[in-house]
């Protein structure tokens, strides 16, 4: 017979596996300028529009999330998502669309940002952001 | 004021979690030599955890030999209290001239100036030097 000890760690307030994936996509698309410009053409993605209208349409059913918004800036995607809530449970549903963005476009290079804070705290210029979706 | 106390702050190749949030890091090092021929730039991992007592952003400031900042986005924002573990991505191709870098984790304040929570060294040596 045996017993057990589960250890648990400190949470993580980013997947690391995430965080290293959205680098070396970011590395990839980061070249000299002179080819800069071959990459951006080559790169045949979806408009910022429509990926971000993909993400929120996975979201918009889950109440915590209260606002996204994205911008674009020399190829990488930049996405925030608000979320009114600390409960990992709230959470995952987010990181499950991530990981959904993530294997639907693989020559995109995303930045995934999570943010805890109440609905409301913060007000968004949307004439400043790409993309805005708020609740 | 601080409102995040430092516990940890380490450079290694990979950092991996398990689903119970258990942090293996793999390969921690404080020095790279880079070859004299040109490379694909190799990624790794700044690695830290903290205890915030209340909600504040953690950033990472990068200064090269000649004290120079190397730019970089590196900036967390923490809402959650309690401690909390995370990592940055960096890569070789940041380093480019041998020498002395100082990496620097800071928290911002509400304040102009930017609370120092740790720095460490890190050599960059020219192969065959």
């Amino acid at each position: 017979m045996s017993t057990e000890f589960p250890t648990v760690n400190t949470p993580w307030l980013k997947n690391p596996d995430q965080v290293m994936e959205v680098a070396l996509r970011r590395l990839d698309v980061e070249l000299p300028a002179d080819q800069e410009a071959m990459v951006s053409s080559d790169r045949a993605s979806p408009s910022l529009k429509s990926v971000m209208d993909e993400f929120v349409r996975l979201l918009k059913d889950n109440p915590k999330v209260w606002a996204v918004y994205a911008t674009e800036d020399r190829s990488v995607i930049t996405i925030w998502t608000y979320v009114d809530s600390h409960d990992r449970r709230d959470r995952s549903p987010v990181y499950a669309a991530e990981w959904h963005l993530l294997s639907r476009y693989p020559k995109v290079a995303f930045d995934f940002n999570v943010l805890l804070t109440p609905a409301g705290s913060e007000q968004f210029e949307a004439g400043s952001l790409d993309y805005v979706y708020t609740r | 004021m601080a409102k995040a106390k430092l516990l940890a702050f380490l450079l290694c190749d990979k950092a991996t979690a398990d689903p119970d949030g258990k942090a293996t890091l793999h390969g921690l090092f404080d020095r790279i030599i880079v070859p004299q021929t040109p490379v694909k730039p190799k990624l790794f991992c700044v690695y830290y955890k903290v205890v915030v007592d209340q909600p504040c952003a953690i950033s990472l400031k990068v200064f090269d030999p000649h004290g120079d900042e190397v730019r970089g986005n590196w900036r967390d924002v923490i809402q959650q209290l309690g401690p909390i573990q995370s990592i940055w991505a960096l890569h070789t191709g940041l380093f480019k001239q041998p020498g002395p870098y100082v990496l620097e984790l800071k928290q911002e304040t509400d304040d102009s100036e930017a609370l120092s929570l740790a720095s460490m060294l890190f050599v960059v040596e020219q192969q065959g030097e």
